[in-house]
């Protein structure tokens, strides 16, 4: 039972080490698409009316940001997780604030792509 | 077996590091990691919340054009450049890389960073009319 537990943690341990990699290269690639789509190549004016016609032309720009959100939600607070456990050595401890993290980070998401989707397809 | 990582250990393992290469490295990880965390709740807080009303947006924005928050966009993209750079430098080690030469390779990505920041420095002032 216990040899169960450690390898169910260790196991967990694995794939967010692992994924904390990917949505590294993710963000680099998706910010810098992003930097591009709204910065450099024929930026819209920073204004409530040209930004939503911009999401409003096309899916493109507001799947780039729901994939940032994505990617930047999860290394984020995977990192504090991260930071946490290297002070706090209690299991009771870890457990409240790693589902305190996992809900704010999946609240975040759904509400940063409902405003950006909301606008894509109006309303 | 395994036994967790608590305080004493972890604050131990820094005082005894003193302030090497690596230790410093690890510390501004997190330091800027932390600080990037702030923002992006400040960032998508702010946003999302004022682009439900048009003119509050458009307020927002002029604000954040302002001289003071390019300056603080700055500060940002040197807090981003250097929690990115030192990733790669985290990720070339988890493969294997370059681990004999670890304090060169933390300088030379920080090189890399410093001079990023520069050119967007550079790049901002020019774009702006600052000389």
């Amino acid at each position: 039972m216990r040899q169960n537990i450690e390898l169910k943690t260790s196991r967990r341990s694995f794939w967010l080490w692992f994924l904390q990699r990917v949505s590294s290269v993710g963000l680099i690639i998706v910010l810098l698409v992003h930097m591009l789509a709204w910065h450099y190549i024929n930026p819209p004016e920073l204004t409530h009316v040209e930004v939503s016609k911009r999401l409003g032309e096309s899916i493109f720009f507001a799947t780039v940001e729901a994939l940032l959100i994505g990617f930047v939600m999860f290394h984020a607070l995977n990192g504090v997780r991260n930071v946490v456990y290297d002070y706090f050595p209690k299991p009771g401890t870890r457990k409240i604030v790693s589902i305190l993290l996992l809900v704010v980070g999946i609240a975040l998401f759904v509400w940063g792509t409902f405003v950006l989707f909301r606008l894509v397809f109006g309303g | 077996m395994v036994k967790h990582s608590g305080i004493p250990y972890y604050t131990k393992r820094i005082a005894k590091a003193s302030l090497e290469t690596g230790t410093f490295a690890h510390l501004l990880h997190r330091i800027t990691g932390l600080l990037l965390v702030v923002y992006l709740f400040l960032h998508m807080g702010v946003i999302s919340f004022t682009y439900l009303n048009g003119q509050t947006f458009d307020d927002l924005m002029a604000t954040f054009s302002s001289p003071l928050f390019l300056v603080l966009d700055l500060v940002l993209f040197a807090g981003a450049m250097i929690h990115g750079m030192n990733g790669m430098r985290i990720m070339l080690f988890d493969m294997g890389l370059f681990t004999r030469r670890q304090k060169l390779i933390f300088w030379v990505m920080m090189a890399i960073a410093a001079i990023a920041v520069l050119a967007a420095a550079y790049l901002l002032g020019t774009l702006e009319g600052w000389w």
